[in-house]
């Protein structure tokens, strides 16, 4: 198991469209990492760069200490998972497993030793014998994973590895590798355009945009503290509101009225004319709702609700809005760039489930003003960013990560490569 | 529902049409639709095969995106004329966000177990014909920039071609379509085949429970497959160095390509730029079917390649031993003679002969293959009998099947289980059932 650097990777095709353009990321041993971003963003390029499908215009890409951007895929010891593999119907568990060991002409001991190894971690012990066709899906899963495993590779790349899954097995393909990376501390790269997966399931998040890499960081500091509009409109569903919001001293003008920010915010937007506030979904409430201790840490505001969704646990209202053309223009933008239908001018809010405020009608909402970020309309920067808070989010998020390994190698009684090695590069969010 | 369904069809098949499209795969019954059970072994997808219109159709259920990326790589396989399934229709159903992806049978084709399983156990020989045909088919694939991703024998149908077999490739799940593959994808590709294809031949060596002595060597020549692509790939991409008085080395390079099939599309020789006095050859062919095409201009008939390496040998040593004033085949543009004795050629050999092939074969696969199965036999047990048997005792082996243990014609016996495709018997079905319920879903 090996910690992969990328030095200034740049992938340039002949038609000159640089789809991975210069990104520098250092993955830690035994790191769960994710790539996301919408289609055409570079990740799946990156990933191939690492597994040696794609050439490498130019940059460094290091594996284990050694540059491989000369090796063959088979030369640099990866394992893509799922990526194809058959189950062969008339090999025990045991020979499905232990197939490519065979292949590479390993001696029986060896095999029996790996195998046995592999199937204590996958739980498959009493299933050996049997044939593929008495397992349940998901044990089945676990016996492609089997095989990745006895290849002892340095990593585990994924593509998109539960896309062409239905929902029921994805969800528990998506618990079985995050428990299978923890247990094995292997270091993984995982490339998906489905952003459930990335905040669920990655130790950090790296988000891509045009081949450009957007912000690294622990899915809560990418949710909390995002660098950009970008980073901000991707990460969260539903996703963060921006309200257009005239700069005035210390107070904001909003389609939905004032709201004054505190020392710190005010000073980051002061000389902006115009910026984008935005505003999570949960960061709203039913005015009627919020207790008074509460009420005046936020602002009020008075709205005609358009629509409400009542999921049961939940409750979403939906509010249009009127924008500026610009700014409108760039909302449009960003959503079409996140192959979105939603953040167009009309915010969504989250309500209690048990809210009364309907359709149609006029409503009272209460707006949690500390958590709101204020973004530059021109650039997309995050002007209120707390990079401090973001990256202590990150670092907690990395201590976690060390403690469950420590606590896994504990468990089986050997102590994993990644402990002590895995640690996230301590300065939290990377900002490119 | 309806409106839920879009359909899109490239074949006007009103009987393929009226299938019920609306409904799940697995849901369709006899009463909508004429559905034959074939031994086609696991896949990550439920596959059904219709019988409508009097012809054999594939249709595999999957997600949506996955089916619309496969649909559009198969009809750009289509395009680049590359040996692979036609996709015929898309059909998607939005409520289960599933679709349809709709193939044309390939008629006269096997999967490997079929094959195999019909060939007599262990002979390398027929592996190898097998094998070749895969690594030529990637060969294919890559020099056109495509990527398989799971290239298997089980992703793969193979056709008669002369002594040869024609690998098809099924599944374009998992490809891709670049304008150039670099290194990497192709020697992963490779890395993917083989590893598949040992894995295949293993599981079928299990599965009729051959001694397990056998695994190393099918693991071998598994292996083999790699050797074979290399040297088909060098020969197709090497870019030699020349002085300029070697030019004749040209044609020697050029006669050695159209013996493995490719005519030359392109050729150039152009200074390297360095400085160096030499020039840098760079042939780029076309098609494998230099021989086809030469056999085509000549008699009109359209064969495969492999058919049409056996004719063209047949025909030219037919005219061999023809009187000099009719062999203008081998000596110049004396048109009128060479048409005259191509001419004689199809009407007193091949026509004849390959009826009465055909008719010892029991009409059983295409007639030209029949005829290249008579040529092979009698050629083969002339051999053994150390005289020229004859047309008759050929013909009488091939209707008996008794027919050399490594001949390709032995693969006649995998056609005769071709009329029984739509009448499993009850083992088959019960195989296909553990087969398909034990790994209906092999991906993660």
């Amino acid at each position: 198991m090996a910690a992969i650097e990328m030095k200034n990777i740049i992938k340039t095709y002949d038609d000159g469209f640089p789809a991975v353009n210069d990104v520098s990321l250092d993955i830690a041993d035994g790191e769960f990492m994710i790539l996301v971003g919408p289609s055409g963003c570079g990740k799946s390029t990156l990933l191939r760069m690492i597994v040696g499908l794609e050439d490498i215009t130019s940059g460094d890409m290091i594996i284990g200490g050694k540059r491989v951007n000369d090796k063959a895929p088979r030369e640099r010891n990866l394992s893509m998972v799922f990526q194809n593999y058959a189950l062969y119907p008339h090999l025990t568990v045991y020979e499905n497993i232990a197939f490519p060991l065979r292949l590479a002409k390993m001696d029986d001991q060896e095999v029996e030793r790996r195998v046995q190894e592999a199937s204590d971690v996958l739980e498959l012990h009493e299933h050996l014998d049997r044939k593929p066709a008495n397992l349940s899906g998901g044990q089945r899963q676990r016996v492609a994973m089997g095989r990745a495993i006895v290849r002892q590779a340095e990593a585990f790349l994924f593509d998109e590895p539960l896309s062409n899954l239905d929902a029921k097995l994805r969800g528990q393909m998506r618990t079985e590798i995050s428990r299978l990376q923890r247990r094995l501390g292997i270091t993984t790269v995982y490339v998906t355009h489905d952003q459930t997966e990335a905040m669920t399931l990655g130790d950090r998040v790296a988000v891509l945009r045009k081949g450009l890499l957007q912000q690294v960081a622990s899915p809560r500091e990418l949710y909390e503290q995002p660098v950009n509009l970008f980073v901000a409109g991707f990460i969260g569903s539903p996703p963060m509101n921006f309200l257009p919001a005239t700069v005035n001293g210390s107070t904001l003008e909003t389609p939905f009225g004032e709201v004054t920010l505190d020392d710190e915010k005010a000073r980051a937007v002061a000389g902006k004319d115009l910026v984008l506030m935005g505003v999570r979904p949960e960061y709203f409430e039913d005015a009627s709702l919020v207790e008074d201790s509460k009420r005046n840490l936020g602002s009020t505001f008075t709205a005609r609700v358009d629509v409400t969704e009542w999921l049961g646990d939940s409750q979403y209202a939906y509010i249009p809005f009127d924008a500026p053309k610009e700014v409108e223009d760039q909302l449009k933008e960003l959503s079409r760039e996140l192959d979105s239908d939603q953040l167009r001018t009309q915010a969504i809010v989250s309500i209690d489930s048990t809210s009364r405020i309907r359709e149609g009608r006029d409503a009272e909402f209460w707006i949690d003003t500390r958590k709101v970020h204020c973004f530059d309309p021109a650039s997309g920067d995050n002007l209120t960013r707390d990079a401090e808070a973001g990256a202590k989010l990150t670092r907690e998020a990395g201590e976690d990560r060390e403690a469950d390994l420590a606590a896994n190698a504990e468990r089986d009684g050997h102590p994993t490569s990644a402990q002590g090695a895995g640690t996230a590069p301590a300065g939290g969010s990377t900002r490119v | 529902m309806a409106s839920a369904t879009d359909l899109r069809f490239r074949v006007s098949s009103p009987g393929l049409l009226r299938l019920p499209w609306d409904l799940p795969l697995e849901q369709w019954g006899p009463d909508t639709a004429d559905l034959r059970e074939l031994p086609v072994g696991p896949s990550r997808h439920l596959v059904r095969f219709p019988y409508v219109d009097g012809r054999l159709w594939a249709v595999k259920e999957l997600p949506e995106r996955v089916a619309g990326r496969e649909y559009a790589v198969l009809r750009q396989l289509e395009v680049k004329d590359l040996p692979a399934v036609r996709a015929v229709g898309l059909v998607v159903q939005h409520e289960s966000g599933n679709a349809l992806l709709v193939t044309r049978y390939l008629e006269r084709s096997w999967q490997f177990r079929r094959l195999l399983m019909r060939l007599p156990p262990n002979r390398p020989l027929h592996r190898a014909r097998l094998l070749d045909a895969m690594a030529s088919l990637l060969v294919d694939l890559h020099r056109n920039g495509v990527y398989w991703g799971d290239c298997s024998l089980a992703n793969t149908l193979f056709s008669r071609d002369g002594q040869r077999l024609q690998a098809w490739l099924v599944d374009a799940e998992t490809s891709e379509i670049h304008p150039e593959l670099s290194t990497g994808q192709r020697l992963d590709d490779l890395d993917i085949m083989v590893e598949n294809v040992a894995g295949g031949l293993l599981d079928l060596a299990v599965m009729l429970d051959r001694p397990p002595e056998i695994h190393a060597q099918l693991i071998e020549e598994a292996a083999g497959v790699a050797t074979c692509y290399h040297e088909l790939w060098d020969v197709l991409s090497e870019q030699p160095l020349l002085d300029f008085g070697d030019r004749h080395d040209v044609e020697g390079r050029i006669r050695r390509l159209n013996e493995l099939g490719f005519a030359v599309d392109e050729l150039s020789l152009q200074p390297t730029g360095s400085g160096d006095e030499r020039l840098r050859l760079k042939v780029t062919v076309a098609a494998r079917r230099f021989h086809a095409v030469e056999l085509f201009e000549l008699t009109g008939l359209e064969v495969g390649e492999g058919q049409a390496q056996v004719l063209l040998a047949d025909l030219h040593s037919y005219v061999a031993t023809l009187p000099d004033t009719a062999r203008g085949l081998q000596r110049g543009p004396s048109s009128v003679s060479r048409a005259e004795a191509v001419q004689r050629w199809l009407d007193e050999v091949l026509r004849p002969l390959m009826e009465r092939a055909h008719e010892a074969v029991g009409r059983l696969g295409d007639p030209v293959q029949a005829y290249c199965d008579l040529l092979e036999v009698r050629w083969l047990l002339s051999e053994q009998a150390g005289c020229d048997i004859g047309n008759t005792a050929a013909l009488e082996a091939l209707a008996n099947r008794s027919l050399p243990t490594d001949s390709a014609a032995m693969v006649v016996v995998a056609e005769e289980d071709t009329l029984e495709m739509a009448r499993p018997t009850r083992e088959q079905l019960e195989a296909l059932r553990e087969e398909t319920a034990g790994t209906g879903d092999r991906e993660g």
